[in-house]
């Protein structure tokens, strides 16, 4: 993530593909393909969902094979209720909102059982060595946004949930809100909510030495 | 110096990226204007971009390679260990129902003392549960819900939302 510009421009975020598409009807005749025997289908709603659910779990599970496991977990939870709800009836299955919601859940509890809160996995700042100001501030920037991290970890749910989803998923208000089952204004006041308390530890952390 | 009010939540939905046009041309003129909100909104800018996580190593972006067919292998395994069970279930579960209606039918034509009840702990413990009935009893029949959304504390603390539904709406 490249650094903001001093004077308050937006993030370099961008609006993620895939989510309004998914409510279209793609995504669950792919489902019913897949669950009559088409492997193929499977593997292109993995291609069009999983780039999503990895950039979720990320934040909670900094190793590849931590990551590979909550995706491939949360892609059998979020069949196997699919599965469920076409059996029983075949109404629309909110298979993307699903896999939302449970990688954002999946990731939380990865992250409090194994009781390993992920550090920033910014190595090549770490490296920098040496007694000139520009590391030393690069150092001092790298703990920042060490502390910051954490403190999103534990920022209330709502709050943590809609931060996450914006800044790691670039999912739209929209979609968060939708998976969510909150309203988009909610999840903007929540997005507002999450920015300040940040905002508010870090004024606290730059008087530091 | 604190920024305004009114337009604190406009200020976040600008760092989000996440304004509308009319929305986003009236904080343009107001932050030309306002430099409590000019340092408002730079501050919560660096927050974020510190908040953010790095982009994605090359080893992340490997992370998917094969999984895919890696899932499929799962839910595939995951079929084959259900279907013997139900089978097995089913099958053992009609050889009980025949041995009870052996106990029960003499059971009734002999005179007392009784016969025991008829019920056998055997037969509760494998007869197979409608699983789709249970799910659907229960207050987590949504399939994404976690732990925490049982929490009486989270219930409690998000009771009130239609209150933040009743704020100035940032879309358009």
């Amino acid at each position: 993530m490249a650094r903001s510009d001093d004077d308050g421009r937006p993030l370099p975020l961008r609006v993620v593909e895939g989510g309004a598409s998914g409510a279209d009807g793609r995504d669950e005749a792919l489902l019913r393909a897949f669950l009559d025997g088409d492997d193929a289908a499977f593997g292109e709603l993995f291609r069009l969902h999983a780039p999503m659910v990895q950039a979720i779990v990320r934040r909670y599970a900094p190793g590849a094979d931590e990551t590979r496991d909550l995706v491939q977990r949360a892609f059998l939870r979020a069949l196997e209720a699919a599965r469920r709800d076409l059996r029983r009836g075949g109404r629309a299955v909110p298979f993307r909102p699903w896999l939302i919601r449970l990688s954002v859940n999946l990731g939380k509890n990865h992250a409090r059982d194994a009781a390993r809160w992920p550090r920033a996995p910014l190595a090549a700042v770490r490296q920098v060595e040496g007694p000139d100001s520009a590391a030393e501030e690069a150092l001092a920037r790298e703990e920042r946004a060490r502390l910051l991290r954490a403190a999103v970890l534990r920022l209330p749910r709502r709050q943590r949930e809609v931060l996450t989803l914006r800044l790691d998923a670039e999912l739209s208000f929209a979609e968060i809100a939708a998976a969510l089952r909150i309203t988009e204004n909610n999840a903007r006041v929540h997005f507002h909510h999450a920015a300040r308390r940040l905002r508010e530890l870090l004024a606290g952390t730059e008087g530091e030495p | 110096m604190t920024p305004c009010r009114e337009y604190e939540p406009l200020i976040a939905a600008r760092v989000a990226d996440a304004l509308g046009p009319d929305a986003g041309a009236r904080l343009a003129a107001h932050l030309g204007a306002c430099s409590a909100c000019r340092a408002e909104a730079a501050a919560l800018s660096e927050a974020l971009a510190l908040a953010a996580l790095p982009p994605p190593s090359g080893a992340a972006a490997g992370a998917l390679e094969g999984l895919d067919r890696e899932t499929l292998r799962a839910w595939r395994g995951r079929e084959r260990s259900r279907a013997p069970w139900r089978r097995a279930g089913m099958g053992f579960a009609v050889a009980v129902a025949a041995a009870a209606v052996m106990v029960v039918v003499p059971a009734l034509r002999t005179t007392p003392p009784p016969a025991p009840a008829p019920v056998s702990p055997a037969a509760d413990a494998w007869k197979e549960p409608d699983l789709d009935a249970l799910w659907a009893a229960t207050a987590l029949a949504d399939p994404a819900a976690s732990d925490e959304d049982v929490a009486s504390g989270e219930v409690a603390l998000y009771a009130d939302e239609a209150a933040l539904d009743a704020l100035p709406d940032l879309s358009n």
